[in-house]
């Protein structure tokens, strides 16, 4: 028997309504399964205690259903609320992922083209480093290095 | 360490002793063309200022002008450019440093100490001095250097009689057709120079590139990461001058060979194929930027940039094309 349904079946056996097959069935289970094992124990002693308390009978029968009745809806009423709130995020959590991510993509491309840096490139190329290998030298070709600055009077 | 062991000083030593040889010369009232070119390396004691261009004739004319400052072998380049553009370079005679005023920052540039090395220059040219000629208004001597091995270029260079300054000096092909040429517009030797031009500016920020200097190919090696193959096949008289080490802006390692003839130089530079930039020509740097991808080389007549195995090449120089593509092909 699995444990789900066992469960369900313990209060039955608590009070000795269970019978047949189910009933040797859930015994077997319960001799598996310590956690059916401690709840079975709780029922029965909560049962014990129960009969010993005896049967009271309420002074004005209907006002307590009334407010059985009310009690009832008041907790039906904030369940709902919190099932309408799950209901609404499980349709929606895919589509506002979606939409989050295309956010952050069209953000990083338009940062990217976003122009001029506010902090340079420190890298120098290529051509740079080849004039710099013969700065020290008179006849080196150092003075190329203004050749990638368009030409005006300084 | 002896006098003759610091390298500065054993290069002053024979500088001095060629001059010396040179002044019975002098005496007679004629110079060598060897003692023009020392005098143009021990010139450093003087100040000038001067207006330069550089022109480049290939492939298309290019050219660019400068305000040059020089004191006591300390150098300021101011360059102007349209749209607002413009390049100051100054070096304060320990280091080169580019200056970017918008952002009041200084880059500092690896020094590099390849100097005039006059047995390189005697084994690959034939050099002479040809008749005197004028330029900026002052008498010059010219230098006319012709390569032993005929497919290097040619050299002409106009030096001050006075103060042994270039003040012209063109790179010719093999045919004489000018390549490149630097001319001085106008100098002038009484100007008042102030200290002031060749240091940062005070309150800006220094920031090193990313460049190591002066390596052993080991070394070079041992940071980048991967085997450096030297090419096969560099232009007759040329010999590594220098190795390097320098990084993309995504960090990935690039090593520079320097290969010279004395005269010229060819750098050659070799990084793995794949930029290891972890989001490739992007990078994130206070907001997403766009960086220069790595795989972009500038299309031009002296650069040749290939992918040899599995490396990317990059040859800069004055060699032809082809040349550059066979120095390329030849890094096996």
């Amino acid at each position: 028997m699995r444990h789900e349904k066992a469960m369900q079946l313990l209060a039955d056996y608590a009070v000795g309504r269970l019978k047949g097959r189910a009933k040797i069935a859930l015994e077997q289970h319960i001799s598996e399964c310590p956690i059916c094992e401690r709840e079975l124990k709780a029922l029965q002693q909560t049962e014990k205690l129960l009969r010993g308390v005896g049967l009271v009978r309420p002074s004005d029968p209907k006002l307590m259903l009334t407010r059985i009745r009310s009690a009832t809806t008041q907790t039906a009423r904030v369940s709902s609320r919190v099932w309408q709130w799950r209901t609404f995020w499980s349709y929606l959590w895919k589509p506002a992922i979606g939409f989050a991510l295309l956010a952050l993509v069209v953000a990083a491309t338009l940062s990217i083209w976003r122009q001029p840096p506010d902090h340079p490139d420190l890298s120098v190329s290529y051509e740079q480093y080849h004039r710099l290998v013969s700065w020290s030298n008179p006849l080196g070709n150092w003075f190329e290095a203004g050749l990638s600055v368009p030409n005006t009077q300084p | 360490m002896t006098i003759w062991g610091d390298r500065r000083m054993r290069h002053l030593v024979l500088v001095s002793l060629l001059l010396s040889i040179c002044g019975l010369a002098v005496a007679d009232g004629k110079i060598s063309v060897f003692e023009v070119l020392s005098r143009m390396v021990v010139a450093r004691s003087i100040a000038y200022t001067a207006t330069v261009e550089t022109i480049r004739l290939k492939p298309q004319t290019i050219s660019a002008t400068a305000l040059l400052y020089f004191k006591g072998g300390k150098k300021r380049l101011v360059y102007g450019g349209g749209f607002g553009a413009s390049l100051v370079i100054l070096d304060d005679g320990k280091s080169v440093y580019r200056l970017h005023p918008q952002w009041r920052l200084a880059v500092r540039m690896p020094i590099f100490p390849q100097r005039l090395n006059f047995e390189l220059l005697r084994r690959n040219y034939e050099i002479k001095l040809l008749e005197p000629e004028e330029v900026a208004g002052r008498d010059c001597y010219v230098i006319f250097a012709q390569p032993k091995h005929p497919d290097n270029p040619k050299r002409k260079v106009w030096v001050d009689k006075v103060h042994f300054v270039v003040l012209r000096d063109e790179l010719l092909d093999s045919d004489g057709t000018p390549i490149r040429i630097f001319v001085v517009r106008s100098i002038n030797f009484n100007a008042e120079v102030d200290d002031d031009l060749f240091s940062v500016p005070p309150g800006w920020r220094v920031a090193n590139a990313p460049y190591r200097p002066n390596l052993s190919l080991e070394e070079a090696e041992r940071i980048v990461g991967f085997k450096v193959k030297l090419p096969k096949f560099v232009p007759e008289g040329y010999q590594l001058a220098g190795v390097g080490v320098t990084y993309c802006s995504h960090g990935t390692p690039i090593v520079h060979l320097q290969y010279s003839d004395g005269f010229n130089t060819i750098s050659v530079f070799e990084r793995p194929s794949q930029c290891q930039g972890l989001f490739g020509r992007f990078r994130f740097r206070w907001g997403w930027r766009r960086q220069q991808p790595c795989d972009w080389i500038p299309q031009d007549d002296f650069v040749h940039s290939q992918i040899v195995g599995n490396l990317r090449v990059i040859v800069i120089g004055h060699p032809s094309q082809a040349i550059m593509q066979r120095i390329a092909e030849s890094v096996q």
